[in-house]
This record gives C-alpha cells, sequence and structure tokens, in this order.
C-alpha cells in the first residue's frame, strides 16, 4: 500500500523535534521506520507530520559509565548486537532480518511496544531504566512501568525516548531463545533467562517472556523455584511454572495451547542454554 | 559431438537481472500516463447496492472513477472485472480510480464509498457442496461436476484383504512471485500496447481482442522483464482488462501495479483440494480399488476445474491399479477465485497416491518401497485407467537407484534415534504429466554480421529458458554461443505462440528453434552454392560453415550473411533469395510423462518445527540440455514444496476475511530455511521430439510435499494428512 499525505519535518536538534512534536497533537517521531512505515503503509496511522529524528546525534550513541550502559535511542538493533553488553546484545542479534537490524532502534521498539517484540523480554530482565525527555526536562523510569499496555509506552505526546540505562550483568550467564515461525518474523515466544550462578548454585534468576501477553512478563515462581542447586528438576519445575505466565491467543503464530507448550519447551532450552549445558 | 547441449552453461539471462539493469513493467513510464488504483470489496459475500464515489472526483488530480464494468468472460462471474451487483470475495475489484500519480489514486480510492447489505458466506468446500448457501450469484455451488471410472472399485474394496478411508486436505496457497502482477496500457490512434507482467503475452492479446473486438483494431503485447509467475500470470486478470478499459476510455496510457497486499488478495490462489480416499489392497500389497471423492474448492469462478480433471487423470500414478473412480464436485466459494501453480493438479495427484502408498503400508506392516514395487507399472507405453497415456521410461530402475539412498538414510535414521531424535525419512516417487500444447514457435535469423537472432513464442520469465535454448541453436548452427540471442515476448515479433507454463518451453520452444535453425542451414547452403558457384547437392554444413568436399572450399556462416549484404545499392545478381531466415513450428501429438523420486531425511524437534537434515531428488526429464538450469528449478522446486508442506497456507475466517493478507501472515521459506539438495537425472524417457527433451520446471513442486509429510509423519509416529502440517498439528 501507499502512505496517505504527510507532512515531512527534519529539525536540527532534539529540542527543534521536541518544541515541533509539542505543537503538533498528531506529529510522530520517526527513527528506524521499521514499525512506523508498515503502519503508515497499511493507512493504519495518520499522522500530519513525521518528525525526522533518525539523523540526530544527540541521540546516537552507546556508552559504558562504570557499571551502567546508556544506549542511545537512535542505536540500532545491529549496533547493540556488536556491542557485547549481556543478554540484550544476544536479544538485539535476534531481531528481525539484517535489513530490521541495519535500521530499526531501540528507542523505536520500545515506543512502538509491540507486543511480540524481543527486547522487551530482556529489558525487564535486567532491570532497565528508560530516560524520558520533553520540553520541560528529563524523568526516569523503569522499564517494567515504561510499557504500561501493548502499543501503550509511558509517553506523553512531545516526549521522546532518550536512553535506555541497564546496570552491567557481567559476570551473569544469561540466553535469549526465541522460536519463530520462518526466519525473520516474530516470536512465537521469546525467553530471556539471567541467572547469577555460584559454584552449583543459582543465587539470582531472572525469566522475562514475551509474545505470550499483552507485554513482557517476568515468571517470578519459576526464577524463585531456580534459586537452588542447579538440578534436572529445578529447571524442569521452573519451566513448567514459566508457562503460568503466559496468557496467548491463539493466530497464525500458533493456537494459544501450542504457543503455552512452546514457552515451557524454550524456557527450559533458555535455561540450559544460560548454563552451558545445552 | 555437442558443444553447448548437456553442458552447465551459465545463464545468459543473469548479470542483467542481478546488476539491477532488468526492466519490469513499472520500470516502464511514458508521458502523460495516469494511475489506477483499484477500490476492492471489503467483504466475503454481500448485495451491492451503490457504489458513491462523489468524495474521490472532488481530489485533485483525479481524473475519472469507474464503476460497474461488466465484461463476458468465460467461466467468470457476471460481476466481472468488478462486482457491479453482488461483492463474492474480500479483495475483488468494486471501483478503478484513475489519477495523475499512484499517491493521489490510492488517496481516492479511500475515498470511494461502498454501500452494500451483507449476505451470508461460505467458505468451507464441504459446506459449499451441501449447497444451502449460495456462494455466487444465485447459481448453485456446485459448479463442476465429473466421474471418471474404470472397472468396478466398489467390488474390488468390498473384497480386499485390508482397507482404509482417509480424508486428506491440501490447503490453498498464494503463488509468490518475487514481482507482483502489473500491467501498463498504452492507447494510440485505435491501437493498444500493453506491456504485462504475464507468462503469455500472446494469450493476453487473444483474451483482450475477445473482450474490447468493438473498441480496438489490434493490442500488441509486450512481457518487459517478469519476476516470477508460478503459473499465476498465464490468464489476464480483472485488474487487466479494467487497466486496458480506462486507457481505452482516456485515451491515454494507464498504469496499474499491484501492492504485495493486493497481489495476495488477486492473484488466483491455488491447490484447495479435499480427497475423500476409499482404498482396497490384498495381503501381499497390491493395491485394488480407489475411490475418491475430489471436491475442488473453485472460489467465485469457475476457471479452476481443469486443475481437478488432472488430479483426477493422474492420481493413478505410476500404479498399476485399475480399479479406480474419482468423483469430481468443483464447488463455489466466497474467496479468491482458483487457478494454477507449478504443478497444477499434479502435485495434488501425486500427494494422493503417494499418501496412500506410505499408509497403506504402515497398514499393512509392509516395507513401502516393496509396495510400490509391487504396484509399479512393469511397461511402458502404458494407458492408465483414465486413458492417459504415459509415453516411456524405466520407472523400475529410477525407482530402485533412490530405494539405495533410502537405505542409507533409513541407516543414519536407525542411528538418530537411537540418540533419542525424532527423525523419519520420507519416500515418494511421482509421475509427472508436461509439455502442454499445443505447439510452440521459433524463428532463427541471421544478421549481416552473422550474429543469430532467435525469437521464440514461449515467454520465460526466470527459467532460463534462453540460455537452453541458445545452446541448441549455437550447436546446430555449429556457431559460438555468444553470438547467439534470444528474444521473446512480443506479439508483434512473433505471429503466433503460446508462452511457458507446464514445462513446456525448452521442448517445444527449443525444438521450434531446432528445426528453424535447420532451414537456415538449407538456405545457408542454397546461398553458399551461388557464392561458391557449386551445385547444392554438393554442399555440406558442418561446424559452422558451407563446405564443398570436392573442392575444399568453404563459407562459414557468417562470411554467407556477410556477403547477401555487401552491395549496398547495387542489384541482386544471384538465383537465390537474399535472407538466412527459418521460422518453425513445433508441436507433440502426446503430452510428455516424465518421473522421478524424492526421498529426505527430516527432524522434528520438541516445539514441532521441521528440519531437513537431508535431501535426495532424482528425475528422469529426458535429454538434459543444461544440467545447471535444471537442477536450478529442482532446487527452487523443493523448497517451494516445502513451504507448502509445513509453512504456507491461505487461510479465511469463517465470514470469509483473508487472514494471511501480507508477508507478514502468510509465511513463505526464506533461505534460512532452505537445505542442501542432492540432484541426479537420468536420460532413459526420452520424448519423441527431434531434441529428445522432456521438461523439469514443475518436477520438484510435484515430488517433495509427499515425501516431506512422509518423512514428519514416521519422525513424530502419527498419520498425517494435511498440507501443510504445522508446528501445533504435530
Ligand atoms: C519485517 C520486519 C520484521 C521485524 N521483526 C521484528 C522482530 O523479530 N522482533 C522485534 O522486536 N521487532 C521486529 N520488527 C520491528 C522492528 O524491530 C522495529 O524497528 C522497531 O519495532 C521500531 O524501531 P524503529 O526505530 O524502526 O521505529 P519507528 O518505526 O521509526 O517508530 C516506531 C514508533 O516509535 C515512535 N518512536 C520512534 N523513536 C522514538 C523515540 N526515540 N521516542 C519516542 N517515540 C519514538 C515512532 O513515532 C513510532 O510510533 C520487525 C519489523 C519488520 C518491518
Amino acid at each position: 500500500m501507499y502512505p496517505p499525505k504527510i507532512g515531512y519535518v527534519i529539525p536540527d536538534s532534539v529540542t527543534e523535534a521536541l518544541e515541533f512534536l509539542e505543537k503538533h497533537d498528531d506529529a510522530k517521531p520517526l527513527a528506524g521506520g521499521h514499525s512506523l512505515i508498515p503502519m503508515l503503509k497499511l493507512r493504519l496511522l495518520r499522522p500530519s507530520y513525521l518528525v525526522e529524528i533518525r539523523r540526530l546525534q544527540e541521540l546516537k550513541y552507546l556508552r559504558k559509565d562504570g557499571a551502567q550502559y546508556s544506549i542511545g535511542a537512535l542505536s540500532t538493533h545491529y549496533e547493540i548486537s556488536k556491542a557485547n553488553i549481556p543478554l540484550l546484545s544476544e536479544t538485539a542479534s535476534k531481531i528481525g532480518d539484517p535489513q530490521v537490524r541495519n535500521m530499526g532502534t531501540i528507542g523505536g521498539s520500545i515506543s512502538h511496544l509491540d507486543p511480540s517484540a524481543d527486547y522487551p523480554a530482556a529489558l525487564i530482565v535486567l532491570d532497565a531504566k528508560v530516560k524520558v525527555v520533553g520540553t520541560k526536562g528529563e524523568r526516569v523510569v523503569d522499564f517494567a512501568s515504561f510499557a504500561k499496555d501493548m502499543f501503550t509506552p509511558d509517553l506523553n505526546q512531545g516526549e521522546l525516548v532518550k536512553e535506555v540505562l541497564i546496570n552491567d550483568y557481567s559476570g551473569y550467564k544469561y540466553s535469549y531463545q526465541k522460536l519463530e515461525r520462518r526466519a525473520g518474523d516474530f516470536a512465537i515466544v521469546g525467553v530471556a533467562v539471567l541467572l547469577k550462578v555460584d559454584g552449583e548454585e543459582i543465587k539470582d534468576a531472572r525469566i522475562g517472556l514475551t509474545a505470550v501477553n499483552t507485554k513482557a512478563v517476568r515468571a517470578t515462581e519459576a526464577e524463585n523455584v531456580l534459586k537452588d542447586k542447579i538440578c534436572e528438576k529445578t529447571i524442569e519445575v521452573a519451566s513448567d511454572l514459566a508457562v503460568k505466565y503466559a496468557n496467548p491467543t491463539s493466530d497464525i503464530r500458533g493456537t494459544a495451547e501450542y504457543k503455552k507448550k512452546v514457552t515451557k519447551v524454550m524456557t527450559k532450552r533458555a535455561i540450559l542454554t544460560a548454563l552451558g549445558k545445552r | 559431438m555437442s558443444r553447448y547441449i548437456g553442458k552447465r552453461i551459465k545463464r545468459k539471462e543473469d548479470p542483467k537481472l542481478i546488476t539491477g539493469q532488468g526492466r519490469y513493467v513499472d520500470d516502464i513510464e511514458f508521458p502523460g500516463t495516469l494511475y489506477l488504483a483499484i477500490v476492492r470489496s471489503p467483504v466475503a459475500h454481500a448485495t451491492l447496492k451503490k457504489v458513491d464515489f462523489s468524495d474521490a472526483l472532488k481530489l485533485s488530480g483525479v481524473v475519472g472513477v469507474i464503476t460497474g464494468l461488466n465484461l463476458r468472460v468465460e467461466n467468470r462471474p457476471s460481476n466481472f472485472p468488478m462486482a457491479k451487483t453482488e461483492l463474492l470475495y474480500v479483495g475483488q475489484p468494486v471501483a478503478a480510480v484513475v489519477a495523475k500519480d499512484k499517491y493521489t489514486a490510492y488517496d481516492a480510492a479511500e475515498l470511494v464509498q461502498i454501500d452494500y447489505d451483507s449476505l451470508p458466506a461460505v467458505t468451507d468446500p464441504e459446506e459449499a457442496l451441501k449447497d444451502d448457501v449460495k456462494a455466487v450469484e444465485g447459481k448453485g455451488n456446485v459448479a463442476y461436476r465429473k466421474t471418471y471410472s474404470s472397472g468396478n472399485p466398489e467390488k474390488a474394496i468390498s473384497e480386499a484383504d485390508v482397507s482404509f478411508e482417509e480424508k486428506l486436505v491440501i490447503s490453498r496457497v498464494y503463488p509468490a512471485a518475487m514481482e507482483p502482477r502489473g500491467v501498463i496500457s498504452v492507447y494510440q490512434q485505435g491501437f493498444l500496447t500493453v506491456y504485462s507482467s504475464t507468462q503469455s503475452p500472446h494469450y493476453m492479446r487473444r483474451y483482450l481482442l475477445n473482450a474490447f473486438a468493438d473498441k480496438v483494431k489490434d493490442i500488441r503485447v509486450i512481457q518487459p522483464d517478469v519476476g516470477g509467475a508460478f503459473g499465476s500470470k498465464l490468464f489476464p486478470y480483472p485488474e487487466d482488462y479494467i487497466t486496458v478499459y480506462a486507457s481505452l476510455l482516456y485515451e491515454r496510457p494507464v498504469k496499474w501495479i499491484a501492492t504485495r497486499s493486493e497481489d495476495i488478495r488477486q492473484t488466483y490462489h491455488a491447490r484447495g483440494q479435499i480427497h475423500k480416499v476409499k482404498v482396497g489392497a490384498k495381503r501381499d500389497g497390491t493395491l485394488t480399488g480407489i475411490i475418491d471423492d475430489l471436491i475442488i474448492d473453485l472460489g467465485a469462478a469457475s476457471h479452476g476445474t481443469y486443475l481437478a480433471d488432472i488430479a483426477a487423470q493422474m492420481l493413478p500414478g505410476p500404479y498399476s491399479i485399475r480399479d479406480i473412480k474419482v468423483e469430481v464436485y468443483g464447488v463455489y466459494t466466497n474467496k479468491t477465485p482458483l487457478d494454477q501453480y507449478r504443478g497444477a493438479g499434479r502435485p495434488e495427484a501425486t500427494f494422493v497416491i503417494e499418501r496412500i502408498m506410505s499408509i497403506l503400508a504402515d497398514e499393512l506392516k509392509m516395507d513401502e518401497i516393496e509396495l510400490r514395487k509391487k504396484n509399479l507399472i512393469k511397461s511402458t507405453p502404458y494407458v492408465n485407467p483414465f486413458g492417459v497415456k504415459y509415453d516411456n521410461g524405466d520407472y523400475a530402475s529410477l525407482l530402485n537407484k533412490a530405494e539405495q539412498v533410502y537405505r542409507e538414510m533409513e541407516r543414519k535414521a536407525e542411528k538418530l534415534r537411537s540418540e533419542g531424535r525424532k527423525v523419519g525419512v520420507g519416500f515418494s516417487f511421482y509421475l509427472e504429466m508436461n509439455n502442454f500444447g499445443p505447439w510452440e514457435s521459433a524463428s532463427v535469423r541471421v544478421r549481416g554480421d552473422g550474429r543469430v537472432l532467435v525469437i521464440i513464442g514461449a515467454a520465460p520469465h526466470g527459467q532460463g529458458t534462453a540460455t537452453g535454448i541458445a545452446q541448441i541453436v549455437a550447436d546446430e548452427l555449429g556457431v559460438d554461443i555468444d553470438n547467439v540471442d534470444v528474444i521473446w515476448g512480443d506479439t508483434s515479433t512473433i505471429g503466433e505462440g503460446y508462452g511457458t507454463y507446464g514445462s513446456r518451453s525448452l521442448t517445444l520452444a527449443g525444438n521450434a528453434a531446432l528445426l528453424a535453425s535447420r532451414k537456415v542451414k538449407e538456405k545457408a547452403i542454397r546461398l553458399a552454392a551461388q557464392f561458391l558457384k557449386s551445385d547444392p547437392q554438393e554442399l555440406e554444413y558442418k561446424d559452422g560453415k558451407v563446405v564443398n568436399p570436392k573442392t575444399g572450399k568453404s563459407m562459414t556462416l557468417k562470411e554467407i550473411a556477410a556477403k547477401s549484404m555487401s552491395v549496398l545499392g547495387g542489384v541482386w545478381r544471384y538465383k537465390e533469395e537474399p535472407g538466412l531466415e527459418g521460422t518453425a513450428y513445433f508441436g507433440l501429438d502426446n503430452l510428455t510423462y516424465p518421473y522421478g523420486s524424492h526421498v529426505a531425511l527430516v527432524e522434528v524437534d520438541d516445539t514441532g518445527f521441521v528440519k531437513v537434515l537431508d535431501y535426495y531428488a532424482i528425475d528422469d526429464i529426458g535429454l538434459v540440455v543444461n544440467p545447471m538450469l535444471a537442477e536450478g528449478q529442482v532446487m527452487g522446486g523443493v523448497i517451494q514444496g516445502f513451504g507448502e508442506t509445513v509453512l504456507e497456507e491461505v487461510i479465511h475466517d469463517k465470514e470469509g476475511n483473508l487472514l494471511t493478507g501480507t508477508f507478514g501472515d502468510y509465511m513463505i521459506p526464506t533461505a534460512v530455511e532452505a537445505f542442501n539438495i542432492k540432484w541426479e537425472y537420468m536420460e532413459k524417457g526420452k520424448s519423441d521430439a527431434p531434441l529428445p527433451a522432456k521438461g523439469i520446471g514443475e518436477g520438484a513442486t510435484i515430488g517433495t510435499p509427499p515425501s516431506v509429510l512422509r518423512a514428519m509423519e514416521k519422525a513424530v509416529g502419527k498419520r498425517l494428512t494435511k498440507l501443510p502440517t504445522l508446528p501445533w498439528d504435530l
């Protein structure tokens, strides 16, 4: 399809972008365009203006300050995949296909909040924070509360995601396991696992699920069971418990029943892979 | 000794296409072109009350809106190419907006309002058969009914040692050509030139002339580069008629190009057959009777019935069953009409008969290769119970060859199973029917500089046929292949022709080119006789030269061509007509019947995903002109067949809404899902043609689904009866 008529604005700075966005109710920032353009073409969206933020260098950085990563909103999935950030880089490498990874940005992904997006599973597990900027200043919120519901980020008109902040979890073991119908597709289910292992014991366990709920969720009961001596039985029980957090709908990517079944399979794969047992 | 035939010659077509120099229909521009956008039915079935386009007309840049265009075209509903009184399926054209650019056209299309009263939609072909709710224009839903019958299968089945019944389902698929359809129609003083993404410009011309005979003197159809078709671009579509009509109406060039989502909605879907089979056999494995109720889901038009006929006629496959009956029911539904797709009826037949063989082997606890051997036709030619005459071949030795691969894969599978992996080996034997006729044409012209131009009536669109034909002509004329150019796809450069479909082009157009080359050789001899002052009887054509063995004098083809051209403004003093051209037409008096076997080793993991670990295909397609081209056809076809088996399905909900309307939902395999394929060929079953080729365009989409599904079935230990079988079915 072809998009409807749209005004196109190329601001010189974030401030200029913010001012324009604040004044125009139905203007939309354009980052990588890999969610926005498809929606325009299907005419699901009709913004008055697209405000191109894609080339604003101010939002294009990836830094490590002490034990914290600051990831500029315009970092592409590809750049993140190459940044050696525990769990997040692996997750980024499994998004879409090379074209999508070269164009799509983390700021765009979390502002769009597709319930099947990959990042959210990792971000809730990494206790990520989001820095939001508006004409009145900046605020920092937990990603878990930023992601209010599907397609509903905690963003007011005129605000932009500036960066994503996560602590360095080097020393943790991790894995992101994604099941997709065919290469380049969205997840049927995606499971992010982050484990702190001390000898034979798991001291900290975090499991995040995406695509099986209206937004990414932590499987807390499964996490609690895992915090124990590493053994096949607890892994099995934890994988079973993860299914409790899956509330999928039947669609082209599988029946609800199937998605629950593979939530277990993928959780187990993620735990075993994180532990180096697969 | 041939220099080119039988060799892996690289495709002449490729450099252009892979450097972005291909010219597709959307690349063609004319000054003053208008753009057309189609307004489509949003619902599967309704009474159309009113189409209000007053708002659309107000938009600046809109030239006009066309509604209610109905033309009489055989096997199409009255509401064709546009709905006028009844909406028949989601995506059916209802109106066309013509504007100065495509964005305006699409903006205006959105302003057209369709006022309708919903009617109940018929989506399930088995429900359609009951005829309670009518799908199309109040007509009975059973659009087509035919019985193919031989012997007494009822008796054979009742007296059988073992018998079973099964319902086999072959879903609808979308022939996903890389290039969506498109057309540009250029009006000039009563004549039209139509550029179309088609696989048969000559068909297109005939169809369009039939419809618009009173409005146009002649229509020249040009096929630019075409990015694939798989059968789906053989017949004209509603949009072709509408665009042509618009260019006649406005006397301007008019262009229409499908977006992908439009293409998925209106390109004729394919397959869509249900087979309810009853089968009987003896304890020793002899198949004794088959009764098949075949229901084909035609959608909202009846032009796809021949696909059921082919499926029925080929249902016996390569097996010597005589008591067999196929009851064909073609039903209307409120879906996109159905038509051909790579294989067209033979994949359906092969799927059914090969499923029967595998299931029967399970029922009898018998080795499935032994079972096939027991039933395999012993000698050819052979007339099957429905009168189809299989030409020739050595089915048994091909089966034996494939069996060895099968046993080897079984050993491998056994080992993997012992490691706890869910693997299985699938086997299929297929018998193909191709070279759909009736004939094809070719002209061979030697230019003054010796370059050879070959014009064929076939209309290849990705197959590499031009390379194969250049090989044939270069060998026959004894010239370098780089001096041979093959062109096609323009109704004004060759009088009549058919196109590329049904695995026919290399055999039919190739033989026409061969015969035309021979005419050129004869002509070369007669001209050389003049130039060399010899008697033509004394001359012979050898290795690109006309030679007089007695005198040792000779002239190359190039020299003869040059000499014919030498005196500008002079006189022609030779006693032979100038010119080195030959045109020939070639047809076969029977279709050809290649055959082959596919063997697959697959693994199914705990998510129900299928991975092909090993794949082998063997074909006997007669003479193989270019093994690399043939192998390419097999590879593409296997991956396509794999897609049909595990991924691809056009899905409508109960109301007839299309749920798979984009490539985000309609899943075709990517390079990641692809796998290595080992391919071999035999050249025992040669055709009767001077160049005894058959055809390989469709073989792999026929052989693949039954072998992959069988492998999956053995991996999971559960009977599988549907294409595709999805992870959640396993
Ligand atoms: C074929 C295909 C396959 C895909 N597969 C996957 C997949 O497997 N997994 C996955 O997770 N995603 C997938 N995606 C989505 C992809 O990751 C998108 O790139 C991403 O969701 C959006 O990022 P973007 O930079 O392209 O954002 P845009 O498309 O430019 O914007 C998306 C939305 O966010 C807003 N926005 C953008 N940047 C900001 C900002 N800094 N602050 C505030 N609002 C902003 C826009 O206004 C818009 O509403 C796929 C997309 C395609 C086309």
